[in-house]
C-alpha cells in the first residue's frame, strides 16, 4: 500500500508555492509561519540517547570507574526494560495509534494495515541497536579489545535487537498489554541508577551479572565472550537453549499477533466511540419516567459517599472539607479506588516484604536493590493521576478540564497536596516496613530513610506545580522563567547541603532552605496563576485560533 | 452582565491574535462573534473565560476587573468550548450534578429544572448513559444542559451551531438564550454561519486579524457605508478580498 503520492505532492507543492509567491500578503504569512516553525524549541529524542550513551562511554574510557560487572548489569536491566517498552510500542502501533482509526474508515484491507503498522513499528524501533552497540563496545573495550570493540559491539547490538523484537512479539502474543509500560519503567530506572552510582554497588552488579546468563541473548553473548562464569551443565546449556526457544517461538507469536489483529473489529466508530460501549450505553437507556424519578432522588447532586468508598478513602476524606471533596471528586473524575488498588497489590507488596528477607543471606547481597523497583510498584498501586489536570480530547488547543470550571488555584493546590501527602504517607509506611524486612534498621539506614522522607515532604509543593505547569505556557515569560530558575538553584543548594553536610545545623539549614524555596515557589506560582500571568493552554507563541 | 474589553492585546510569536480590542457589551444582549478562520474569535472567548491571559489591557465585568483569581466573577459566567470539557465515563446527570456543585448551586428544587432541561434537549432517557456512548451532538447537549442548569449571567459559547446538535437542540439553545437575555444575562457566541448570526443576535461583532472591524446590530450592519451593498456576506467578501490582495 502506498500512503503518499510523491509526484502528486511535488506538483501540488509547486502550484501552492507559485500562488504564495505571487501575493505579497501570502508571502509575508509564509515567512512568518516558516520563522515560527523554526523557532519552536524541540530536542529530538535521539539527543537524550546520545547523552546517555556518551556518558556511559566517558565513564568507561576516562574515569575507569565502570567495571565489566557494571556494564553487564546495565545491559541486563536495559534489555529487560527495552523488551517491555517495545512490546508496549508494538501494541500501541497496532491498536492505539490515531492512524489505525483513520485506516479503518478507508478502503484498505486489514492485511495491508497490519503490514503498514508493523513496518512503522520496525522503523521506529531501531534505536536499541545503537544503545546495545555502545554498551557492548564498552564491554569489549573493558575486556581488552580496542578498535575491534566497535565492530564487535555493533554486531552484538544487532543480535540483541533481533532478540528484543522477538521477545516483544512474544509478549504481545501471549501476555496482557496493560503491564508492559509499568514493567519497563522500573528496569530502565534501575539501569540509570546503576549507570549513575553503580561503582558504589559492586555487590549488586555482581549479583545482576550472575542473573544475566538466564536472559537471552545476554547470557548467550556473555557466555560466548567468556565473561560469565557458569557452573553446571544445565547452566551452561541454558543461555543457548533460552535463545533458541525465543527465536523458535517468535514466528508463532507473530502469526498469533497478526491473526488477532485481522480478526479484531474496528475499535472505534467514525467519531471515536467504541462499539461495545455503545451497546452497553443502549442497555442503560431508561424510560423518561424512571429518569425523572432518579433525578428527583437528587443522588446526582450528592456526590461520592467517601465513608462507603473504602478504608483509605474514608480516612483520607477526613482531611477534606465539603468544597475540597467536590473538587477532589471532579479532579479524580471517578471513585478513587485506593483501597481496591491497595488490596489488589497486596500480594505483590507482601512478596516485596518477604523476598529481601528470604534471600538476604543467600545470593542477594543488597536487599535495598528491591527498594526502587518495589517502590515504583507501590507508587503505581496507590497514586492515581488526577484526570482533572489533563486536557480533554478534541481538536485544536485545549485547556485542562479544571480550567473550564470555577475552581480556584488554592482549592486545586490544597486538594492536590492532600492527595499527594496521603499517598506519600502510605508509601513511607511501606518503605519503613520494607527497610525492616531487609535488615536495614541501622542508624545510618534510619538517618537516610528520614532524609528521604523529608525530601518527599519538601517536594510536595513542587508536585502541585508539576501537575499544573505542563498544560500551561508559564515558562514563556522570561521573568517567570528566571525566578523559577533562581528558586530551583536555592532548592538544589539546600537539598545538597541537606544530604551531604556532616554538621547537623548545616543539614537543618539546608532542609529549611529547600523547604522554604519549595513553598515560596508554590506561593509565587499561585499568585501568577491567579493574576492571569500565563495561559492555561499549552500554547507556544505561534499557536492561535 | 456588562462586559468591557479595554485595549486587549494577545501576542503570539509571529502575530497578534488580538490587537487593541476595545468593546463594550451591555447586559441583556445576544452577541454573535464572527470572523474568518484564525481571526481571533476563540482567543477572545478564551480571554474572557480566563484560560488565555491577555498581554495587555483589562477585562471588566460589571465594573470589576477580571483576573483568574476572582472566583466571585468566575462563578458568574460559563465557557462552553466547541468540544466540551466533559469526562466521557460520566453520565449527563453526573456531569450536570458536578457542574452545579462546582458553581455551588445544588440547592433544593434544582432537580426540577434539570428534568425540564433534559426533556427539552431529548436527553431524559439518556440521563444515566455514559457520555462516551453518545454522539458528539448529544455530548454537546449534555454540556449545554449543565450551562442552562447553572444559568450564569454570562454565557461564552464556542460554535454552538457547529457542535453537532440537532435542530431541536439548536432551537432549545436559541430559546433559552433569548429568555436569559430578556432577564439581563449576556450571551456571547462564535459562529461561522452568517445567516444564523444575522437572524439570532442583537449585535454582530466582526473580528478580523485580531481587530474588531464592526460591532453593530445586524440591521445597522447592512446600512454600513463600508459594507458595500448589504448583509454580512458582502463584509466577508470584502475581508476576503483584503486577505488575498
Amino acid at each position: 500500500m502506498t500512503l503518499r503520492g510523491w509526484s502528486f505532492e511535488a506538483a501540488a507543492r509547486k502550484r501552492v508555492r507559485a500562488e504564495v509567491f505571487a501575493s505579497e500578503s501570502l508571502r509575508q504569512e509564509y515567512r512568518l509561519a516558516r520563522a515560527a516553525a523554526k523557532g519552536r524549541p524541540s530536542m529530538p529524542p535521539g539527543v537524550y540517547r546520545l547523552l546517555f550513551m556518551g556518558f556511559l562511554v566517558l565513564l568507561a574510557v576516562e574515569s575507569k570507574e565502570i567495571t565489566v560487572e557494571n556494564v553487564v548489569a546495565i545491559i541486563l536491566l536495559w534489555t529487560l526494560g527495552t523488551m517491555f517498552y517495545q512490546a508496549s510500542h508494538l501494541y500501541a502501533a497496532l491498536y492505539d495509534e490515531d492512524g489505525v482509526i483513520v485506516y479503518d474508515y478507508l478502503p484498505i484491507s486489514d492485511t495491508a494495515i497490519f503490514r503498514l503498522q508493523w513496518r512503522r513499528f520496525l522503523r521506529g524501533s531501531g534505536w536499541p541497536i545503537f544503545d546495545f552497540a555502545v554498551a557492548y563496545s564498552v564491554l569489549l573495550f573493558q575486556a581488552g579489545l580496542t578498535w575491534r570493540a566497535v565492530t564487535g559491539g555493533l554486531a552484538f547490538g544487532v543480535v540483541q535487537w533481533v532478540f528484543i523484537m522477538a521477545t516483544a512479539v512474544c509478549l504481545v502474543a501471549f501476555s496482557r498489554p496493560n503491564h508492559f509500560t509499568p514493567l519497563a519503567l522500573p528496569f530502565q530506572f534501575a539501569a540509570l541508577v546503576i549507570l549513575s552510582v553503580g561503582y558504589n554497588l559492586s555487590s549488586v552488579c555482581t549479583w545482576l551479572e550472575g542473573l544475566a546468563w538466564s536472559v537471552p541473548p545476554v547470557g548467550w553473548i556473555l557466555q560466548s565472550l567468556g565473561v560469565s562464569e557458569i557452573g553446571g551443565a544445565l547452566q551452561r546449556l541454558w543461555p543457548g537453549l533460552a535463545s533458541a526457544v525465543v527465536l523458535a517461538l517468535s514466528p508463532i507469536a507473530f502469526g498469533r499477533v497478526r491473526r488477532a489483529f485481522l480478526l479484531s473489529e474496528p475499535t472505534h466508530t467514525s467519531d471515536g466511540r467504541i462499539p461495545e460501549i455503545l451497546e452497553f450505553g443502549e442497555r442503560l437507556a431508561m424510560s423518561p419516567e424512571d429518569a425523572r424519578a432518579a433525578i428527583q432522588r437528587r443522588q446526582f447532586l450528592a456526590g461520592l459517599n467517601w465513608d462507603e468508598a473504602g478504608l483509605v478513602e474514608r480516612h483520607f476524606s477526613r482531611l477534606l472539607n465539603a468544597r475540597e471533596r467536590t473538587v477532589a471528586e471532579f479532579m479524580l473524575a471517578a471513585e478513587p479506588g485506593w483501597t481496591l488498588r491497595l488490596r489488589r497489590m497486596s500480594p505483590f507488596l507482601l512478596l516485596a516484604l518477604v523476598m529481601p528477607w528470604l534471600f538476604r543471606h543467600r545470593w542477594l547481597p543488597n536487599a535495598e536493590l528491591f527498594l526502587p523497583v518495589w517502590g515504583l510498584m507501590g507508587a503505581a498501586a496507590i497514586i492515581r493521576t488526577a484526570r482533572g489536570f489533563e486536557v480533554p480530547p478534541g481538536g485544536g488547543l485545549r485547556s485542562p478540564y479544571y480550567a473550564n470550571y470555577p475552581i480556584e488555584f488554592w482549592e486545586l493546590a490544597r486538594v492536590a497536596l492532600k492527595i499527594n501527602l496521603a499517598s506519600t504517607f502510605v508509601l513511607l509506611l511501606f518503605f519503613l516496613v520494607l527497610y525492616a524486612a531487609s535488615g536495614g534498621f541501622q542508624v545510618r539506614a534510619i538517618e537516610d530513610g528520614l532524609r528521604w522522607a523529608a525530601v518527599a515532604m519538601i517536594a510536595q509543593p513542587l508536585l502541585v506545580i508539576a501537575a499544573i505547569s505542563p498544560r500551561t505556557n508559564d515558562a514563556q515569560d522570561r521573568g517567570f522563567a528566571w525566578s523559577a530558575l533562581a528558586l530551583l538553584l536555592v532548592l538544589l543548594g539546600g537539598g545538597v547541603a541537606f544530604f551531604m553536610a556532616a554538621k547537623w545545623w548545616v543539614v537543618a539549614l539546608g532542609g529549611l532552605l529547600a523547604a522554604g524555596a519549595s513553598v515560596l515557589g508554590l506561593v509565587l506560582y499561585g499568585r501568577s496563576f491567579n493574576r492571569s500571568r500565563f495561559d492555561l493552554v499549552p500554547t507556544r507563541r505561534t499557536d492561535a485560533d | 452582565m456588562k462586559i468591557e474589553l479595554q485595549g486587549i492585546v494577545k501576542q503570539f510569536k509571529s502575530r497578534r491574535a488580538l490587537d487593541q480590542v476595545c468593546l463594550t457589551i451591555e447586559p441583556g444582549q445576544v452577541v454573535a462573534l464572527l470572523g474568518l478562520n484564525g481571526a481571533g474569535k476563540t482567543t477572545l472567548l478564551r480571554c474572557l473565560a480566563g484560560t488565555v491571559a491577555p498581554d495587555q489591557g483589562r477585562i471588566v465585568y460589571d465594573g470589576q476587573e477580571f483576573v483568574r483569581g476572582r472566583m466571585d466573577l468566575r462563578r458568574q459566567f460559563m465557557f462552553l468550548p466547541d468540544f466540551p470539557a466533559i469526562f466521557e465515563e460520566w453520565t449527563p446527570l453526573q456531569h450536570i450534578g458536578m457542574v452545579l456543585r462546582l458553581y455551588e448551586l445544588a440547592q433544593p428544587g434544582v432537580e426540577d429544572r434539570v428534568v425540564e432541561l433534559l426533556r427539552e434537549l431529548d436527553l431524559l432517557p439518556l440521563a444515566e448513559v455514559p457520555l462516551a456512548t453518545l454522539s458528539r451532538g448529544q455530548r454537546y447537549k449534555a454540556a449545554l444542559a449543565a450551562l442552562l442548569a447553572v444559568n450564569p449571567k454570562l454565557w461564552l459559547v464556542d460554535e454552538p451551531f457547529a457542535s453537532g446538535m440537532d435542530p431541536n437542540g439548536i432551537n432549545a439553545f436559541k430559546r433559552r438564550a433569548r429568555q436569559a437575555a430578556a432577564k439581563g444575562q449576556t450571551i456571547l457566541y462564535t459562529t461561522q454561519i452568517l445567516d444564523a448570526a444575522e437572524r439570532f443576535s442583537d449585535h454582530v461583532c466582526v473580528i478580523h486579524r485580531g481587530v474588531i472591524r464592526a460591532y453593530e446590530s445586524a440591521a445597522e450592519l447592512r446600512k454600513d457605508p463600508h459594507a458595500a451593498t448589504s448583509g454580512l456576506d458582502d463584509i466577508f467578501s470584502q475581508l476576503r478580498e483584503e486577505e488575498v490582495s
